[in-house]
Formats: structure tokens, C-alpha cells, sequence
């Protein structure tokens, strides 16, 4: 198995565990009696699930199996591969932190344009590791 | 790779494409606003992401890795289905996210009986394939 995909892989197990964590700290909130803004961590819980587990797994085994470019280059551009792992997480780390902070920044204005701004990166980050792994991918995905 | 799931797994980027612009949209509206209409695309996004960008990759790949027939002449089962299946699924993908931009329910229920009948004829067509290795490969691993 690549080094990449290893990569996606393992980070992709560890976002399913923080996720299923927030999922545990969410549902727990109310009988627990704890602050109602943990119920702000959904949109990320949901993203951590499903960007940071199931689409990240898809990209490591995919990266891995699926048929190979050429002799000279069997996975694509490798470059263009740790490019989309990098934006990726670092987006989702982002948005991880600055969704919820937007509200929880309540009238501290300079926090929250701060976060704002981080927000609107991280969404760029984001579409630009899904569109470079489809431009990475098209090519590999032909009849023998 | 079977020219089924070249396509399926083709059309699932396609989807994932569009899914992630969305998804991009709506994110970036949470922080810097841009446009009124962008909480309009989350319902589309949430569709595309889950049939049609994982769901319809699950089949593509499915169709390509499941065991094959080693004694038949259609080693890949009835193929006629999954492609009934492949237009069916992206048929109804789009017209569901299209039916909740218009905001109209009918077509969004006439979406997903596409994407209904899509999983059904799927599950039709691949359910035979889930068997043990046959053939070479069998006698591979023994």
C-alpha cells in the first residue's frame, strides 16, 4: 500500500473516532445538562463523518487500487495526491474550528470575523482537494 | 475496469464535483455571505453527496470487484440492469436535487423512485455475484 494511502487511511480511522465522539458528547448534552452550543458541533460532526471518514477512505483506496495510469506514472500525479491530503484536512480542521466558533464568538466581533474568514478558506480548501482529486483520478478510471 | 463501472464511477466524480462546489458555496455563505440563494443548494448537495457521488462509486466498484461468472457467457451477470440502474440513479439524482432547488415535491418524490428502482434493479442484478470464487481463482487461493 502507497505511503499516501496510508496517510488517508489512518487519519480517516482517527476522524471516525472524534466523530463518534462529538457524537457521543451531543447526545449527551442534554441528559447530562451541559451547555445547549454543544448541539453547534452537528454540521461538523456530520462533515467529520462523512468528509473526513468516508470520502477520505474512498480517496486512500482509490489512490491504491484503482487501475493504474501508465508505467511511469501507475498513480497519477503523486504530488497532486499529497496535495489533495494536505488541503483536505487542513480545510476540515478549519471548518472543525471555526463553524462553531462564529457562534460561539457571540459579540466579540473581531473573533468572529476572524473566524468567518477562516470559515470561507476552509471552504476553499475544500474544493480545491475534491477538484484535484478528480483531476488526479479521471484519468485511471478506464476499461483494461 | 468493465465499461459500467468506467462510467458509474466517472458519472460518482461528476457528482462529487458538484457536490463539493455546494458544499463550498454554503460554507463560505456561513462565513462571508455572497449570495441570498445559497442555503437553496443544501438539500441538492445532500443528495448528490450521498447517491450520487457515494452511493453510485459503491456500484461502480461493486460491479467491477464482485466475483464474476466463470461459466457463462455474461461473466458480469445481467449487465443490461446495471446500465437500466446507472441511468436510473443519475436520472434521479438530478431530478431530485433540481425538484428541491424549484423547491417542487413531486418531482423530488419522482427523484427518488428513480433512485428507488435504481437500488432495486442493482441489488437484482448483483445479488448472484455475491458467492465464492469460481474457477482459477479459486483454485488460486486453495
Amino acid at each position: 500500500m502507497p505511503l499516501l494511502s496510508r496517510y488517508f487511511i489512518k487519519i480517516g480511522l482517527a476522524y471516525l473516532v472524534i466523530a463518534l465522539l462529538m457524537g457521543a458528547i451531543m447526545r449527551l448534552q442534554p441528559v447530562m445538562n451541559w451547555s445547549s452550543q454543544i448541539q453547534l458541533l452537528r454540521p461538523v460532526y456530520l462533515h467529520l463523518i462523512f468528509i473526513g471518514w468516508v470520502t477520505q477512505i474512498i480517496m486512500g483506496v482509490g489512490y491504491w487500487m484503482f487501475p493504474k495510469l501508465s508505467r511511469e506514472k501507475p498513480r497519477g500525479n503523486e504530488r497532486i495526491g499529497w496535495a489533495v491530503l494536505i488541503l483536505l484536512n487542513i480545510g476540515l480542521i478549519m471548518r472543525t474550528i471555526s463553524e462553531p466558533g462564529i457562534f460561539m464568538a457571540g459579540n466579540n466581533d473581531v473573533l468572529k470575523t476572524s473566524f468567518a474568514w477562516i470559515l470561507a478558506l476552509a471552504s476553499m480548501f475544500l474544493l480545491g482537494a475534491g477538484w484535484l482529486f478528480i483531476f488526479n483520478t479521471w484519468g485511471r478510471i478506464k476499461e483494461r | 475496469m468493465p465499461k459500467l463501472s468506467v462510467w458509474m464511477i466517472r458519472a460518482s466524480l461528476i457528482y462529487m464535483g458538484i457536490g463539493f462546489l455546494f458544499g463550498s458555496l454554503i460554507l463560505h455563505h456561513k462565513g462571508i455571505p455572497i449570495y441570498p440563494w445559497t442555503w437553496r443548494l443544501l438539500n441538492p448537495h445532500i443528495e448528490i453527496m450521498i447517491f450520487g457521488w457515494t452511493i453510485q462509486l459503491v456500484m461502480g466498484v461493486a460491479f467491477f470487484i464482485l466475483p464474476r461468472f466463470s461459466e457463462r457467457e455474461n461473466r458480469y451477470g445481467a449487465e443490461y440492469l446495471g446500465w437500466c440502474s446507472f441511468y436510473l440513479i443519475n436520472s434521479g439524482v438530478a431530478l431530485t436535487a433540481l425538484a428541491d432547488w424549484y423547491n417542487n415535491i413531486r418531482f423530488a418524490v419522482g427523484g427518488r423512485l428513480f433512485i428507488l428502482c435504481a437500488i432495486c434493479t442493482f441489488v437484482i442484478m448483483i445479488f448472484p455475484r455475491v458467492k465464492p470464487l469460481g474457477g482459477f481463482a479459486a483454485k488460486q487461493n486453495s
